[in-house]
């Protein structure tokens, strides 16, 4: 919970500015300007998507085994009785 | 000693490019010592040359060198013909793309990273994409984000997205900005809907808005620190990106050009026999078709391992050409797109960064097939300014002339008055004559055409 609470954290920030820089209007730039910083910035706020991106893909496995086992539960107690009719089978 | 730096490497500190008595070498300069060092000696260099995506180079002696800041000279694989960006059509743009970011992966896992990743480092050579910048490495520094992902977003994203979605004829942005298509302009010009799709909306939509804001701000730099993961993650996001976007050549005039003529199969066999035989007759190292549409006539010297270009000015017919030099591994044949009424010109710093085709000029043999009643009565080009530009880009050329009473040039006239009344094949041969030798000529059995074998004058150099 600790680790998901930083988590939080984090992509709620990069979230923000991702969502502020959604309505901001385009402007033309006639400037003579860094042109790497605003690159540099987003490509920080899209790696940290892509990163969140992936570490659900990699967690997945984890959260949706968590879930099917709270739901496996009732069927799990039901599984020896199901084995022992097998059984009787024979 | 006769030296001559080339005026399109002046941007890159780490070298420059220079010819000495007629050969290119690259010099390397000091300041890139160590990452130079660490591409020759990772294993980098060896395995991107064996997978043909970087330019093989020879040791030269340090004597050669063009200044005295040099550190090492090279002498790199000699390369025909430069192409640009901007005559590439859809498929040369993506694969273009494609072998930057295998090549960024491939760094990534040497320690090291692209710094820079300008569409004009790519050439196609043996009909592959081959990045011909051997300076382009520096080492990957832990934490920092990648350097050239404004100039990959700039030169093949953005206008990879506008050929896709909008119209393919939009490569052409890439001869008006030498630096890439500007994202807010790419931006503006991409759909809305295209706010949905994750790979636009980031690295187009986003990045255009995040570098206005930030275009008179200070960005919290001491922040901006990415992970090899993350990092690896923003290059396989790009990748999906390029390999999400589509196009497919259909319903140009072109492009379905040899099933819509009226020559009918033994002309189109006899003529294939006469371009054949004058072929033969000379011999070329190089030959570019004007025209060229699909290939069919260009692989008549491309087969015979003629290093051949095929120029033509519809985006569908390059891409189905290209498609096939691809899926059949043709290493001698290179499509390009090319509008004759307005050929590449010389483009960037002083006109100089970028060579005009002229510039690229001369060579071997040149086919002009079923071309010239499109230049005189298309573009009411008279055949004197056509004979005069074949003379300064050719030494052979191979050129048909089509009657007013073919069918095709009755097609050109039908919708417009005949102002041409010097369109006749008299007045072919008297404009010609100023330029070229009349070597061989031959009547294509089944039509009014007749295909000329010309050669031009030696006087005219």
């Amino acid at each position: 919970m600790v680790v998901m609470r930083i988590y939080n954290k984090k992509y709620s920030k990069i979230f923000f500015v991702f969502t502020v820089l959604v309505f901001i209007e385009p402007l033309q730039t006639f400037a003579y300007i860094d042109p790497g910083t605003g690159s540099f910035f987003i490509q920080m706020i899209i790696a940290s998507a892509v990163g969140l991106s992936f570490t659900m893909r990699a967690s997945w496995g984890t959260i949706k085994r968590f879930f099917v086992r709270k739901s496996a539960q009732p069927a799990q107690l039901a599984q020896p009785e199901e084995t022992h009719g097998d059984e009787k089978t024979h | 000693m006769a030296m001559r730096k080339l005026t399109s490497s002046f941007r890159d500190p780490s070298g420059l490019l220079f010819i000495r008595e007629g050969i290119l070498y690259r010099q390397i300069h000091t300041s890139y010592r160590e990452d130079f060092e660490m591409l020759m000696n990772s294993g980098l260099y060896r395995e991107l040359v064996g997978d043909r995506l970087l330019i093989a180079h020879e040791n030269a002696s340090l004597e050669h060198a063009f200044s005295k800041d040099a550190c090492a000279v090279i002498k790199p694989l000699f390369i025909p013909f430069i192409s640009y960006p901007y005559e590439w059509c859809f498929g040369q743009l993506q694969d273009a793309a494609r072998a930057i970011l295998a090549i960024q992966k491939r760094a990534l896992m040497h320690g090291m990273s692209l710094k820079d990743a300008s569409a004009y480092n790519i050439q196609f050579v043996g009909g592959k994409p081959l990045l011909i910048d051997t300076l382009s490495f520096e080492r990957y520094r832990e934490g920092f984000p990648w350097i050239a992902y404004r100039q990959f977003c700039q030169h093949f994203l953005a206008p990879l997205a506008l050929m896709s979605y909008i119209d393919v004829r939009l490569s052409s942005l890439l001869r008006l900005y030498v630096d890439g298509v500007p994202l807010d302009l790419a931006s503006k010009l991409l759909p809305t809907w295209t706010y949905g799709r994750f790979s636009l909306l980031s690295h187009i939509h986003l990045h255009a808005k995040s570098q206005n804001y930030f275009a008179d701000k200070d960005a919290p730099r001491r922040s901006l620190r990415m992970s090899r993961a993350s990092f690896l993650g923003i290059i396989e996001s790009l990748e999906r990106a390029v390999r999400n976007l589509t196009w497919n050549p259909a319903g140009t005039e072109w492009a379905d050009y040899y099933t819509d003529t009226n020559y009918s199969n033994e002309a189109l066999l006899g003529k294939v026999a006469i371009v054949d035989s004058f072929l033969s007759m000379i011999s070329p190292k190089t030959v570019w078709d004007f025209g060229g549409n699909d290939g069919r006539f260009s692989r008549r010297a491309s087969d015979r391992k003629i290093a051949t270009i095929c120029f033509d000015n519809d985006p569908a017919a390059i891409e189905k050409n290209y498609r096939t030099v691809r899926s059949k591994n043709e290493e001698f044949l290179l499509p390009l797109i090319l509008d004759m009424a307005n050929p590449s010109p010389a483009l960037g710093w002083g006109s100089e960064e970028r060579m005009s085709i002229i510039e690229r000029a001369p060579v071997d043999c040149a086919f002009a097939l079923a071309l010239v009643h499109h230049l005189a009565i298309g573009n009411n080009v008279p055949f004197s300014m056509i004979a005069q530009f074949f003379s300064r880009v050719t030494h052979y050329l191979i050129i048909e002339f089509v009657p007013k009473n073919d069918s095709q040039v009755k097609r050109l006239l039908r919708t417009r008055e005949d102002i041409f009344p010097a369109y006749t094949e008299k007045d072919f041969r008297d404009s010609f004559g100023e330029f070229f030798v009349i070597e061989q000529e031959r009547h294509i059995d089944g039509t009014e055409r007749v295909l000329y074998l010309m050669r031009k004058k030696p006087a005219l150099k």
